[in-house]
């Protein structure tokens, strides 16, 4: 087979076990990074080729492992100019003393406990050939990296990139990257020319061109972004010149005899950061890199990684001893200098764990280390495995240091249109999740009648989804243009909601997330939600109406749910209940209840269906107190009737005719089976004439009317 | 403020001063007082007798990859295009080799699958004994020049 043929297949082979492994590690909430690594990892000697040895030789002969390198190192190369790229000065304003100190801290106290292992590890593990200095150099650059692209994603994932922590933890990373970069440069020219004395003269030379890029090549790269604000758009011409740019620039830090990266990572950083310039770029340039080149980067990776070589006792002790230095020394001195500077344990910590994520940038280091011989595989495998376990670690850790509920209480308002301005007291609360406002009105107008005044609040929720670790629209800066945007379609909405008094009570809510049901409760949760009020639509693969994401809301919900079937009536001046005597039901009539009082023209119906002929009310004793608690005006508009019939549905669907809104619980009575909305519902929403609204209760002892009679407590009265 | 700053450019001093202090201090300490162990990395073609019979009368290459004083590395033969290879993992003493493996990938048949290689690395050549099977055979080899490796990116 011709070694073109063979880099091809075994590209192919590491970018589909790269997505798959992906995938598994989005399961579990870890970053795409662990999967590529461990895809990676997978490929190399560590499992395939101890598995199937022959198979292995065969597949990844060491005739072709140079061009794998070359497609790795100029996936590398793209990849750090990405990185610069989004490198945004911003970072380094806010609370920028504090983010010094931290971040020279957290890297000063891990390099000075790496330099010290060195002593240790340099005799067990290093050879006569490498220089005592590099070594240590380079021990010490490895445990102070933290990796800025893995951490920003995690930020954005966690939606931290607008609290204090994630500023802070932004700023941090982003002096700890421009820092632990130069001292790897110093490492690898002193490795080069095998003395300190020696690299003199190449830290020199880069300062020289650190300065030349900072001023004449800023200056330059401004006129482009002047050519590209003028013609409107990114053309191939200038895409051109860019990508010439990264590769002179990387050519040039090579010829200084520091790194090509350097010189890549550079020109990323310098480039002005016009944000749709910035934006275009990043998404012409990180499609291929990311899906194609940088896998190939991690398969390089783990082919030289043998996990094997750790086959004594000793030897993962000692690698065991690798990671608590790593970690301690990142943890510990992130932690004293957060609390130095004043911030309180919590945050201290969660950024503790935050700075200790070494992740890609880890594996930068290691390949630079291995290939220059400073590094051997056996401690190469070890800090790959450090690397892993300290990125592996850092979501939950931060889960649990920093839990979701705090970073409500520490978002920075950007414009005040979010979460803050909120009234002091909210009785009532109604989280409206909204995939698109321009589409949803109707939803948030319910919404808005059965939250009926303005001591009540409603939050459309709108959670964004990004399904990519890397893309610009991960990054924090990404985030925040797809967050503004969202918020700006929102408050379009808001303003065009009536009435317009209400307009007010309407808080938006937008967020990123990854599993959008799961978010839409914990934040229920979070805001303390009376009712989540979802949307109907049509799932594309199932045949059930209330399936998907509404069926997982409604399923895992801990609050009273609403489900509403728009079919375009925006008035509600009369109202139908079918009422089947559950606990669904009472919600269901309680909700009826509360946009009848806050609609004077409005009338409301009560359908009460039981299995056998009653003169009585089948209405509980909780509503039927209720009701009578009403004032005169609203409950003389209440018409209740009740029929003992076997096809309550078609019924429904025929009272249905005469009226803006039908109310129905999800009972067995529609054919529901326990909490799962089915076939029956189904055919009601279908065939229901009016708008619907199906509700779902939670809890038991929730009232949805309370807030209305001014009760001081929601539990006095249940309904 | 000006105070304040002054603080800070203070701290900043002694805390980038003490890690260069400690760093100049670690350093000169490693490069003076500890040794690493000698490089014995490389491809070794060995000569040998008294050897077991599926390793008899064909050239052997000697494989190590060092890790410091940890060797890893495998034996193999030389005319084998099949790729099979002995794997072997030991520990390196001064200059003295010490190597254990299973012979099973190449000697399927062999009643007592272990064995030992011991020699003593003298600049580019080594000598010394490879037991197995009961057998004890004397080995001599020199290094393989290989052409320098490719470095990452360079």
């Amino acid at each position: 087979m011709s070694t073109i043929v063979l880099v091809l297949i075994q590209v192919l082979l590491v970018i589909g076990l790269s997505r798959l492994m992906g995938l598994v590690c989005r399961s579990i909430k870890q970053p795409l990074v662990i999967g590529e690594i461990i895809a990676g990892i997978m490929l190399g000697p560590s499992l395939l080729g101890l598995i199937f040895p022959q198979f292995s030789g065969k597949l990844f002969p060491t005739e072709t492992l140079p061009y794998l390198n070359i497609l790795s190192q100029i996936g590398l190369i793209f990849f750090m100019f990405l990185i610069g790229l989004e490198l945004n000065p911003k970072y380094l304003k806010g609370r920028l003393n504090i983010a010094i100190l931290v971040s020279h801290v957290s890297i000063l106290v891990p390099f000075s406990l790496g330099s010290i292992l060195a002593l240790l590890l340099y005799p067990l593990v290093s050879n006569n050939q490498v220089n005592f200095t590099a070594f240590a150099l380079f021990l010490g650059a490895a445990m102070s990296i933290t990796a800025f692209p893995v951490l920003a994603r995690i930020i954005t994932e966690n939606n931290l990139q607008r609290t204090r922590l994630g500023t802070l933890a932004l700023t941090c990373a982003a002096v700890d990257d421009v820092t632990a970069w130069c001292v790897l440069a110093v490492a690898i020219a002193v490795v080069r020319t095998k003395s300190v004395v020696g690299a003199f003269p190449t830290i020199v030379l880069s300062l020289i061109y650190i300065g030349l890029m900072v001023t004449v090549g800023r200056w330059l790269l401004e006129k482009l972004v002047i050519h590209y604000q003028r013609l409107g758009k990114l053309n191939q011409l200038t895409v051109a010149v860019i990508y010439m740019g990264v590769v002179i620039s990387a050519l040039i830090t090579e010829f200084i005899g520091i790194h090509l990266i350097f010189g890549a990572f550079l020109f990323g950083a310098v480039m002005p950061k016009d944000p749709h310039l910035i934006k275009e770029l990043a998404e012409k340039t990180e499609d291929f890199v990311l899906i194609f080149l940088l896998p190939v980067f991690f398969a390089y990776s783990g082919l030289r990684t043998e996990i094997g070589l750790l086959n004594r006792p000793e030897l993962w002790a000692l690698c065991a001893l690798v990671v608590i230095v790593a970690i301690l020394g990142k943890y510990v001195g992130t932690f004293i200098a957060a609390r130095v500077s004043g911030i309180d344990k919590r945050e201290a910590s969660a950024l503790g764990w935050l700075m200790n994520t070494r992740g890609l940038t880890e594996l930068i280091v290691l390949n630079i280390g291995l290939s220059l011989g400073v590094i051997s595989p056996l401690l190469f495998t070890m800090l790959v495995i450090m690397a892993l376990v300290t990125t592996f670690m850092t979501s939950p850790l931060l889960e649990w240091t920093y839990p979701k509920e705090q970073i409500k209480l520490n978002i920075v308002s950007e414009d005040g249109s979010d979460e803050s301005g909120e009234p002091e007291v909210i009785d009532y609360r109604i989280l409206v999740p909204v995939a698109n406002p321009k589409t949803q009105k109707g939803l948030v107008e319910i919404a808005l009648a059965i939250a009926g005044n303005t001591t009540s609040a409603v939050y459309p929720l709108s959670l964004l989804e990004i399904e990519e670790d890397y893309q610009f629209k991960s990054t924090p800066d990404g985030a925040n243009q797809l967050i503004r945007n969202q918020r700006k379609r929102l408050g379009e909405l808001v303003e065009s909601l009536e009435p317009s008094h209400l307009q007010k009570i309407v808080h938006p809510i937008v967020r990123i997330s990854r599993d959008v049901p799961k978010e839409t409760t914990t934040i229920a949760q979070m805001q303390q939600a009376d009712l989540i009020l979802v949307g109907w639509h049509r799932p594309a693969f199932s045949d059930n109406f209330l399936g998907g994401r509404v069926g997982k809301i409604l399923n895992s919900s801990r609050v009273d749910v609403a489900v509403y079937v728009d079919k375009g009536f925006n008035s509600f001046n009369s109202i139908l209940v079918a009422y089947a005597q559950t606990v669904h039901d009472d919600l269901g009539l309680s909700l009826g209840l509360r946009i009848l009082m806050s609609h004077p023209d409005c009338h409301l119906s009560v359908l009460c269906f039981s299995q056998t002929e009653s003169k009585e009310h089948d209405i509980s004793s909780e509503v039927k107190n209720m009701i009578e608690l009403l004032p005169p005006e609203v409950s003389r508009r209440i018409a209740i009737s009740c029929l003992a019939v076997n096809e309550p549905i078609q019924v429904v669907v025929e009272a249905s005719r005469d009226v803006d809104l039908t109310i129905a619980g999800t009972s067995r009575t529609w054919g529901v089976e326990k909490q799962t909305l089915g076939f029956y519902t189904d055919k009601i929403a279908q065939n229901s004439h009016s708008s619907l609204l199906i509700t779902r209760r939670y809890s038991p002892v929730m009232s949805h009317l309370s807030s209305l009679f001014n009760s001081p407590t929601k539990s006095e009265v249940n309904i | 403020m000006a105070n304040h700053r002054l603080n800070h450019l203070t701290f900043y001093g002694i805390a980038i001063g003490s890690v260069l202090a400690l760093f100049k201090f670690v350093s000169t300490y490693g490069e003076t007082q500890i040794k690493a162990p000698v490089n014995v990395n490389g491809v070794y073609e060995l000569q040998s007798n008294n050897l077991p019979s599926c390793l008899a009368g064909q050239p052997l290459e000697l494989d190590i990859e060092q890790s410091g004083v940890y060797l890893f590395g495998h034996l193999a033969l030389n005319s084998d295009k099949a790729l099979k290879k002995i794997p072997l993992s030991g520990n390196l003493e001064g200059n003295k080799v010490v190597m254990k493996g299973d012979l099973e990938s190449i000697c399927p048949d062999a009643k007592d699958p272990d064995v030992i290689l011991k020699g003593e690395i003298t600049d580019k050549t080594i000598v010394g004994n490879l037991e197995a099977q009961a057998l004890q055979g004397n080995f001599s080899g020199t290094k393989k020049i290989l052409p320098e490796k490719e470095t990452g990116g360079h």
